[in-house]
């Protein structure tokens, strides 16, 4: 649970290199990314490591690195004994199954050396997750903590008990079964027939797409527009191809309005949370709230003008923590602006004026 | 319990009120049938009552933990499926979430309102894990299970409906250890409720700076005792 910076000396967020592998079953191979060539880019984000649907993978495997420089805890702690002070290694969470365990990696002290200054190597090699054992999103995040059961800070005098936070990173998705990582996702698409809907399905007037906002959000749209199925489940890379510009300028359109909409209720439920339960943390939060009002904080709170440096949970407690007024106008005023940098709207719109006018000049020619 | 993701409250309600049936399917595992096999003893004990105290609850919880071994052994994933559950609620233990959670008393057997239907219903988040009437037995029971492979602290866990309510739903909820700690130690009559929530504030405090996870059981009790102490000796602090 990481709440902005702790009392005592901390280096705070690090950037850590990942490396992850996976293992399908009755096969003893590892398959990385660039095994699995396309298909790859389906299951490896950032981030984020995607199984959905990928039943037949037995394992993950997965390596952390970051190098802390000392100079910025020398002042505080003596940096010689560091490899006896602080210890690194991740915490995985796992809240479908509801555990939390930690598991320990190494620290090295490197001295200077030539141009490089000196600084903590910490290592976690051939993390093993037995998929069968987890289920749902396996949330794993480097941290570096102290190690003694009590240990001086003599930078702020402070004595720290075993466990303090002095650093850490961004965690690891791995996702068994629910894909939550963009608009993209977060919708099931259906494609229908608007003027012959099924039965039980009532399209608004005069509307090509609508959505249903419940634990496995919907998104209808609507066959009868000529051209459209085409166009939106296209394989046209983006760029300024005729086909990628259009799709990307279409897809902008029904997002930001989706979007709009999914944040305005997810903030809706997590305010109401929060009246609840004031004592919450960030993470109790978040875990609280329905699952397509969770993923979607997750995913795109920082479209509301947030700290973008804070983690979801933050962002939103320090969001809540405004006025209702203030939170009305951080709506109103930030989600466009959020949206459209999030979707890269203005390259969309860009990118569509230039393939229309090329057509235009080409007629002209 | 089919379809159980689009089911809602209201579903539920209407279906009960109205005699309905709902859906069902067994549970297949590798071609094999999944056992759900419900201690009979406490299943007759269910029987024509018109309250349950916490000491049914802890009867009725580690039955149901023992009956979902099975299940947990044949894929821990199945546990996550809302559909469990609700069947659970409403094929297995009905009489219970209809009396202890949803208004029903033993003369008509139905709910009061469709929004305590939600007691039959689960989800992801772990609000909705733990409001669900019959999940809520089966956290208690195991967590005190990974803790102590025994069921000796599931008392401890349903003594307090507050109480489970503000460790349960919570992250350091996923620590079996601490949470059974916590209401070990906060469900003795000496603790008003205010206290017991300063207390679970005071440790969600500690617990923003330092690693549960790094932390033994010695160290766990130690957190609380010293949050404990601290509240005890300035009681206008988090208040």
């Amino acid at each position: 649970m990481i709440r902005g910076f702790p009392a005592h000396t901390c280096l705070g967020k690090v950037a850590c290199t990942i490396a992850s592998d996976i293992q399908i079953a009755g096969n003893n191979r590892w398959l990385s990314q660039a095994d699995l060539g396309d298909e790859g880019h389906s299951i490896w984000g950032e981030f984020v490591v995607d199984l959905t649907g990928r039943d037949d993978i037995e394992r993950v495997r997965l390596n952390f690195g970051f190098d802390v420089p000392v100079t910025k805890i020398s002042s505080a702690y003596d940096i010689r004994r560091s490899e006896q002070y602080f210890q690194f290694g991740v915490r995985i969470w796992n809240k479908s199954t509801r555990w939390r365990e930690f598991r320990k990696g190494s620290l090295k002290l490197k001295p200077k050396t030539g141009g490089k200054n000196a600084r903590l190597a910490c290592r976690v090699d051939g993390l093993l997750i037995p998929v069968k054992e987890f289920s749902g999103e396996i949330e794993i995040e480097p941290i570096m903590v102290t190690r003694p059961r009590s240990l001086l800070d003599t930078d702020r005098n402070i004595l720290l008990g075993q466990g303090s936070l002095i650093a850490w990173s961004e965690p690891v998705v791995v996702m068994l079964d629910r894909v939550r990582k963009g608009i993209d996702t977060l919708f099931e698409f259906h494609w229908v027939s608007f003027s012959k809907p099924p039965s039980g399905l009532e399209p608004p007037a005069n509307s090509f797409f609508f959505v249903r906002w419940e634990p496995r959000p919907k998104l209808y749209l609507d066959v009868d527009v000529e051209n459209l199925q085409r166009l939106l489940v296209s394989d046209s890379k983006a760029g300024r191809s005729h086909d990628g510009s259009v799709r990307r300028a279409v897809n902008s359109i029904i997002a930001h309005q989706i979007l709009s909409t999914g944040l305005s209720a997810a903030l809706q439920q997590a305010r109401q949370h929060r009246l609840e339960q004031p004592d919450g943390t960030g993470e109790d939060l978040l875990s609280g709230l329905d699952e397509q009002n969770r993923s979607i904080l997750r995913g795109w709170i920082g479209a509301l003008g947030g700290d973008r440096a804070l983690r979801p949970e933050e962002q939103l407690l320090a969001l809540l923590d405004l006025d209702s007024d203030e939170v009305v106008a951080r709506i109103a005023e930030q989600i466009p602006n959020g949206l459209q940098f999030g979707l890269g709207t203005k390259k969309a719109v860009e990118n569509l004026i230039a393939v229309v006018s090329s057509s235009l000049d080409a007629k002209v020619d | 319990m089919d379809n159980s993701e689009e089911l809602t409250a209201q579903d539920v309600y209407s279906k009960l009120v109205n005699d309905h049936d709902f859906s069902i399917s067994p549970i297949k595992v590798d071609g094999n049938l999944i056992n759900f096999n419900f201690d009979p003893n406490v299943r007759r004990g269910l029987v024509g009552r018109t309250a349950f105290s916490p000491d049914d609850e802890v009867k009725i919880a580690i039955a149901l933990h023992e009956a979902l071994i099975p299940a947990r052994q044949a894929n821990v994933a199945l546990l996550r499926d809302p559909g469990v559950w609700t069947w659970i609620g409403l094929f297995e233990l009905r009489d219970y979430v209809l009396i202890r959670w949803c208004g029903a008393t033993s003369a008509n057997m139905l709910p009061t309102s469709h929004e305590r239907c939600s007691y039959f219903l689960t989800g992801d988040a772990l609000v909705r894990q733990a409001r669900c009437a019959v999940r809520r037995l089966w956290i208690a029971a195991n967590a005190s299970y990974r803790v102590r492979s025994d069921y000796t602290a599931v008392a401890g866990n349903l003594a307090l409906t507050d109480l489970y309510t503000g460790v349960f739903e919570r992250m350091l909820g996923l620590d079996a250890e601490l949470a059974c700690l916590l209401t070990a130690e906060l469900h003795k009559p000496k603790y008003a409720e205010d206290f017991r929530r300063k207390v679970l504030i005071g440790v969600g405090a500690r617990l923003s700076t330092v690693a549960l996870e790094c932390l033994d059981a010695d160290q766990k009790a130690q957190l609380l005792n010293e949050v404990i102490a601290d509240l005890t000796a300035n009681p206008g602090v988090l208040s």
